[in-house]
């Protein structure tokens, strides 16, 4: 069993707070008694916990402890303290005399020795498993911000190539304008026949209900080439590439059902250019 | 603090021996700590004495039960605290304000709570209110409030896995800041060894 992990789970907080499943506080009884480290957990966790309602102490209101004496007289009317609490103290007191001077004097300093370094071991532990824990997470937030600069550096390249191919001299802006469907309509092909690349941009289109989508055509020779269907609303701020079509005499935007049609519907035309 | 470990021997020694001073020492050493975990769990300060007092009673009554190899005497205490006060609650005697059925619905207020701190040690007192609230309300809930793993859950609109992992966090922290009284610890303990032996 890896005690390590065991103790990182959490449980033994949920055990002190007393959260657990009886079926799981069992498991840890057993558990405690193997493992004298998560005892030691333990006893930790308790003395945090304890300090806390310490911290949060209400005085309760004078006089219920008078009741709470009572009630107990009455619980059990015959007193019987079974033997004399003193017992302890002078058990051990008896052994202690019962040795010498410098046997006595030996065993305290040995105590004290057992004490101190048991202290010193439990101190050091909490602050490695701090620094374990702290160093565990600084980790998890470097392999966010690493993620999330990768992101952030793939969209920029993206958007520098976009832009270059823009500015090129040799890329023409083909500017397809809304027809009797949607006036205001417009989206434009940026087409550029040096670099054998071209793509596309919506710059307004009217939004269309889920089941349809838009679907782009050239005109080649006059008649309808597929270049395939799109979406307005997931990639408006893009250009989307499309295939590159030496001879397009136009470009033209047709609605038709999700997933696009073998030959355009020229009445659900909502935008078309010429390549001048 | 390290008067109060000794305090504990004594006490589970007298418990076991069902000796009633121990009752009295309880009271005097841990009853505003109790007090403080039942008052938060029911508002109603006439019930709130009564279950004071059923506590105290109950753990009298398992005195013997009490078993020191599995945890401290005021975990012990506390969970029958906490048990007591949250069995009122659902048994109905106690007629709470709202109408769910499930737990107190007061909302948790932190500035409550700190009003309520009243710890002579303010370096802890320091320390506690340092803890990042996203900590404390989720052990205020279950431990003073008596909420289970998922009503805290419910109660934050937060997955349990979040839960578990606050609770642990915020131990950590409150560990962290137990953490420098271990030197003070270590030497109040051996002052007491040196009492004892030379007694």
């Amino acid at each position: 069993m890896d005690i390590k992990k065991y103790i990182e789970s959490g449980i033994l907080e949920q055990y002190v707070l007393g959260t657990l499943q009886s079926s799981e506080v069992n498991e840890i009884h057993i558990l405690l008694g193997e493992h004298p480290v998560l005892r030691a957990e333990v006893m930790s966790i308790e003395i945090a916990l304890e300090q806390y309602a310490q911290a949060h102490s209400v005085a309760p209101p004078p006089g219920l402890e008078q009741l709470i004496l009572q009630k107990i007289e009455a619980e059990s009317p015959t007193p019987q303290p079974s033997s004399n609490p003193n017992n302890y103290q002078q058990n051990v007191g008896n052994t202690a005399q019962s040795s010498g001077m410098m046997g006595k004097i030996l065993l305290l300093l040995i105590s004290i020795g057992l004490i101190g370094a048991l202290f010193g071991y439990f101190n050091a532990n909490e602050k490695l498993k701090n620094l374990e824990s702290d160093h565990a997470e600084l980790q998890n937030e470097h392999e966010i911000l690493k993620t999330d600069c990768e992101e952030a550096k793939a969209n920029f390249n993206e958007t520098e190539q976009y832009f270059a191919f823009i500015q090129d001299v040799n890329t023409k802006p083909i500017i397809m304008n809304g027809t009797d469907n949607a006036k205001n309509a417009l989206s434009a092909v940026y087409w550029n026949p040096i670099k054998k690349k071209s793509y596309l941009k919506t710059y307004a289109m009217p939004e269309v209900p889920s089941d349809k989508q838009y679907q782009l055509w050239a005109i080649v020779d006059g008649k309808p080439v597929d270049m395939g269907v799109f979406d307005v609303a997931l990639d408006a701020n893009d250009l989307i590439e499309i295939p590159y079509i030496k001879d397009a005499q136009a470009f033209a935007v047709t609605l038709e059902k999700r997933g696009g049609v073998e030959s355009p519907t020229m009445e659900a035309m909502y935008v078309i250019g010429e390549n001048s | 603090m390290v008067k109060k470990t000794d305090i504990e021997s004594q006490i589970t020694i007298l418990l076991l021996k069902e000796d009633k001073e121990a009752i009295t020492l309880l009271y005097k050493n841990y009853s505003a700590a109790i007090y403080g975990i039942i008052s938060r769990i029911i508002q109603d300060k006439e019930i709130a004495n009564e279950v004071l007092q059923d506590t105290f009673v109950k753990i009298w009554k398992n005195s013997t039960k009490f078993d020191i190899t599995k945890g401290k005497l005021f975990t012990w205490m506390a969970q029958i605290a906490r048990n007591s006060a949250i069995d009122t609650i659902r048994s109905g005697k106690y007629q709470r304000s709202t109408k769910t059925d499930s737990l107190p619905e007061y909302v948790y207020n932190s500035e409550n709570l700190s009003e309520s701190i009243n710890v002579s040690d303010s370096g802890l007192k320091t320390q506690i209110n340092k803890m990042d609230l996203k900590y404390r309300e989720v052990i205020d809930l279950i431990y003073f409030q008596g909420y289970s793993q998922s009503e805290t859950a419910k109660k934050l609109d937060l997955p349990l896995g979040t839960i578990k992992t606050r609770i642990r966090k915020a131990i950590i922290e409150l560990r962290k800041s137990l953490g420098n009284e271990v030197f003070t610890l270590f030497v109040l303990i051996s002052l007491a060894i040196i009492t004892a032996f030379v007694a």
